[in-house]
């Protein structure tokens, strides 16, 4: 079942920006942003629902003239997964021995020729967030962060 | 609003300010001085009465036995009411700020610190209290030109455009905040769009000591975007900026010490 398994990445309602070796993704539904860096976007890039896991690390492989291990694509897609950057519906199997990104360096050695896939996130914030003219502890004696303006007590 | 438009209203001003049309009215004319000395920098007097926000400012003040509160709204929502006339004005400038900088059609504001150094800016994104003020006058001190202590203003290709309003400084035993001048700081406002040569992703600790490590370009994006105040209205417009000005920046991240040590720092890393 799993060697059968071809990933599927969701491109609805995303912002997408190409860097140099990066690729930046907005999720406008869920208001977070993305940064994959460049073993994470070409694994993304290949989720076609066409390729299964091997096939990926194959063609990764010709790209980066390198060996790729499938463990490292499933590495990949489990970030990808947990950050909602494959397609709803994707019928991605359990891992019978799931890989640990601590576990994959030590297999891989620090030699490794493929950078490990990274997904690094945050939470886009409101405008006020943005601002945060004042919170709770930021406020002079006398006075209170109300709606982020530091008020004069009692009012 | 209906009700709020029943008042009868001395004077108001009516402006744009980064594309962005809004409306002041007063109850009080002498209010109005005050009003236009918390405009956005940049703003300019707009003869069409037609506005995307109205705020409305009733001034309250003391009588023979009697106090009554100042009063603000923003369209029929009451943002302040208190008996402090500074209080007022303080939320009154800092929701227009917030309203510009999340509205503006053709710029994208980040919260941050911004300085020029040879013909480049220096971007320190960061929530206040993270002591980008206090970074921002020590490279005056050292030299630089004063871009901004509250936004960088990026335009579509990713310069940063001046937002010099007066440094808002924090200082005696509550940390209030007081407005001083860039020239008290022995400095001079930029005038021209800069691209960026440095994003400084730094917070002031205790003790620390200025060792920063190199973010990517994409990291610095995000690094900037969890500070940009249109990033959920626009985030395709926000991105698009963002990348532009991180594709050609330096990108250092860390905590820092005292702010005049870490300025020379930062300005000779540009330099190199």
């Amino acid at each position: 079942m799993a060697e059968h398994y071809m990933p599927h990445a969701r491109r609805s309602k995303l912002v997408v920006r190409e860097l140099a070796d990066e690729t930046l993704v907005y999720d406008v539904e869920g208001h977070r942003a993305h940064c994959l860096n460049p073993t994470a976007a070409l694994v993304w890039g290949l989720c076609d629902g066409e390729n299964t896991v091997s096939r990926i690390a194959e063609k990764m492989g010709e790209r980066l003239s390198a060996r790729v291990p499938d463990e490292l694509v499933r590495l990949a897609l489990d970030q990808l997964a947990d950050r909602g950057l494959l397609a709803p519906g994707d019928p991605r199997p359990a891992m019978a021995n799931p890989v640990s990104r601590r576990a994959m360096i030590r297999r891989l050695g620090l030699a490794a020729a493929v950078a490990l896939p990274l997904v690094t996130s945050i939470i886009s914030p409101t405008p006020a967030m943005a601002q945060s003219p004042c919170n709770e502890t930021s406020c002079p004696p006398g006075t209170t962060c109300q709606a982020g303006v530091c008020e004069p007590d009692g009012v | 609003m209906a009700k709020l438009d029943r008042l009868v209203w001395a004077a108001g001003i009516t402006f744009t300010a980064y594309g962005v049309k809004v409306g002041v009215r007063v109850s009080d004319r002498a209010a109005l001085d005050a009003v236009a000395g918390r405009l956005p920098p940049g703003w300019r007097r707009s003869v069409s009465p037609s506005v995307t926000r109205l705020y409305s400012l009733i001034s309250g003040g003391g009588g023979r036995g009697f106090r009554r509160f100042h009063l603000l709204y923003a369209g029929a929502t009451l943002l302040a009411r208190t008996l402090d006339a500074e209080a007022v004005f303080g939320r009154l400038e800092s929701d227009l700020q917030l309203y510009v900088a999340e509205r503006s059609p053709r710029r994208v504001f980040v919260h941050a610190g911004v300085v020029g150094w040879r013909g480049r800016a220096v971007v320190i994104p960061g929530s206040s209290l993270s002591g980008k003020t206090t970074l921002v006058a020590e490279l005056v001190r050292a030299g630089a030109e004063y871009y901004s202590d509250e936004y960088a203003v990026f335009d579509a290709a990713g310069r940063v455009h001046p937002y010099a309003r007066p440094l808002a400084v924090r200082e005696g035993v509550g940390l209030e905040q007081t407005r001083r001048a860039v020239e008290e700081f022995g400095g001079r406002a930029g005038e021209g769009p800069l691209p960026v040569g440095l994003v400084v992703v730094t917070r002031y600790e205790r003790g620390a000591v200025w060792r920063p490590r190199r973010l990517t370009a994409g990291e610095c994006v995000l690094e900037l975007l969890s500070n940009t105040v249109p990033a959920r209205r626009s985030p395709g417009r926000a991105l698009r900026a963002l990348t532009k000005a991180a594709a050609g920046a330096t990108v250092l991240a860390g905590p820092r010490g005292g702010a005049a040590a870490v300025a020379e720092a930062i300005l000779r890393s540009l330099v190199s």
